[in-house]
């Protein structure tokens, strides 16, 4: 009997008007019904690339082998020194896609006619997913969130990023890709609480193979609001002149009021 | 009782990830947690991590300063923290991640605060 209780409810939590905390469960944008994917989002799972994983050294990366010993031997050198040299972020610079999309820190999707928005607390940056039939320029400038084109497919939202910047990191573990790479992403709603982005992510210059990983994250709680990023406020991890990241404790030292 | 399961289910968690925020935590310690105890001097909810200074009574009448860097304002809210729970000249316990380097300073595990109640400030999810 309780088996049936768990579906009954999602489903009538589902047909409700609004969810729990006042979110409307469908919106209508371009003429569509759509699931209601926007708001504020918390992610769940590891920190890391692969959200199944906490441990660097266990991250499975389908590197091509000459890529795969180069990560091997950063993971191993921070595993025993504690010294970390590849991690762009400790030095105020945007974690960029596919990285920002693991973030720590919360996430906002915007739904609007023709254009999905993704804004990040960290480093507040802004994807802007372009959902008017556009494709991508012939000739892309190349930054750190790419360019993204979505559709909807049913109840999912597939988005395609090209033209992201080849020095980032596709977490902190250190893990490169290439200016090649090409992200996928399927987002949909499992409920009106959860929202899942299975991420997918192409790189033939770096990968042997497609590597696909699936993140939750859970709807903020009423009240739990974006908060502005101004990297330099308080950044106390610059990354020194060897390039491994540091902890400076002093300086700064007072409350302001 | 419950505060001893909130202590060790803060610390379940804890054990069961190293993660944190914008960089790399290699410069702390994760295998070590030091408890510290004494009187908040310096309060900072600030991006990209909170930051927080505890003057902590020595050996001999000298005292320490340790320095702490802790999860962003957003997350320690997200927890349950109120920005006026934690002022100068409180006194709080805090377990933390100590520096790799022997300096005096760590990463925040968690907080218990004046009023008895514990919460995670660190290395959480």
């Amino acid at each position: 009997m309780k088996k049936y209780l768990v579906p009954l409810g999602l489903i009538l939590s589902l047909a409700a008007a609004q969810f729990a905390n006042g979110a409307e469960a469908t919106v209508s944008v371009d003429g569509k019904r759509l699931p209601n994917i926007g708001g504020v989002w918390i992610r769940t799972g590891s920190f890391l690339f692969d959200p199944a994983v906490r441990n660097p050294l266990l991250l499975k990366p389908p590197y091509k082998p000459d890529w795969m010993k180069d990560f091997d031997a950063h993971r191993k050198r921070v595993a025993e020194t504690g010294v970390n040299t590849q991690d762009p972020t400790a030095g105020c610079l945007p974690p960029g896609m596919p990285r920002m999309m693991s973030a720590v820190y919360p996430m906002e999707v915007l739904l609007t006619p023709g254009q999905v928005t993704i804004i990040t607390e960290w480093m507040g940056q802004i994807r802007r997913v372009y959902t008017d039939g556009r494709g991508h320029p012939e000739d892309p400038d190349i930054t750190y969130v790419g360019h993204s084109t979505g559709k909807w497919e049913g109840d999912v939202l597939v988005i395609e990023t090209v033209a992201m910047k080849g020095d980032t990191m596709l977490d902190q573990s250190g893990m490169k890709h290439s200016d090649q790479i090409r992200v996928v992403e399927r987002l949909r709603l499992l409920d009106p609480q959860r929202l899942e982005n299975e991420l997918t992510l192409h790189d033939p210059v770096a990968f042997t193979a497609p590597w696909t990983v699936k993140r939750v994250f859970n709807r903020a709680k009423p009240g739990e609001e974006m908060r502005e990023f101004v990297c330099m406020e308080n950044n106390r991890n610059p990354i020194k002149p060897d390039g491994s990241v540091g902890v400076i404790l002093q300086g700064n030292e007072s409350t302001p009021k | 009782m419950r505060q001893y399961l909130r202590g060790l289910i803060a610390l379940v968690l804890f054990t069961a990830s190293q993660a944190m925020a914008h960089h790399s935590f290699a410069a702390f310690d994760l295998n070590k947690t030091v408890v510290i105890q004494g009187e908040l001097t310096v309060v900072r909810f600030t991006n990209p991590h909170s930051w927080f200074e505890v003057k902590v009574a020595g050996a001999e009448g000298k005292s320490e300063m340790w320095k702490i860097e802790g999860l962003s304002p957003q997350q320690l809210f997200s927890r349950g923290l109120k920005r006026s729970a934690m002022k100068v000249g409180d006194k709080v316990t805090l377990t933390v991640n100590p520096m790799r380097n022997g300096e005096v300073g760590g990463s925040l595990v968690n907080i218990t605060l004046a009023d008895g109640t514990t919460l995670l400030g660190g290395p959480g999810q």
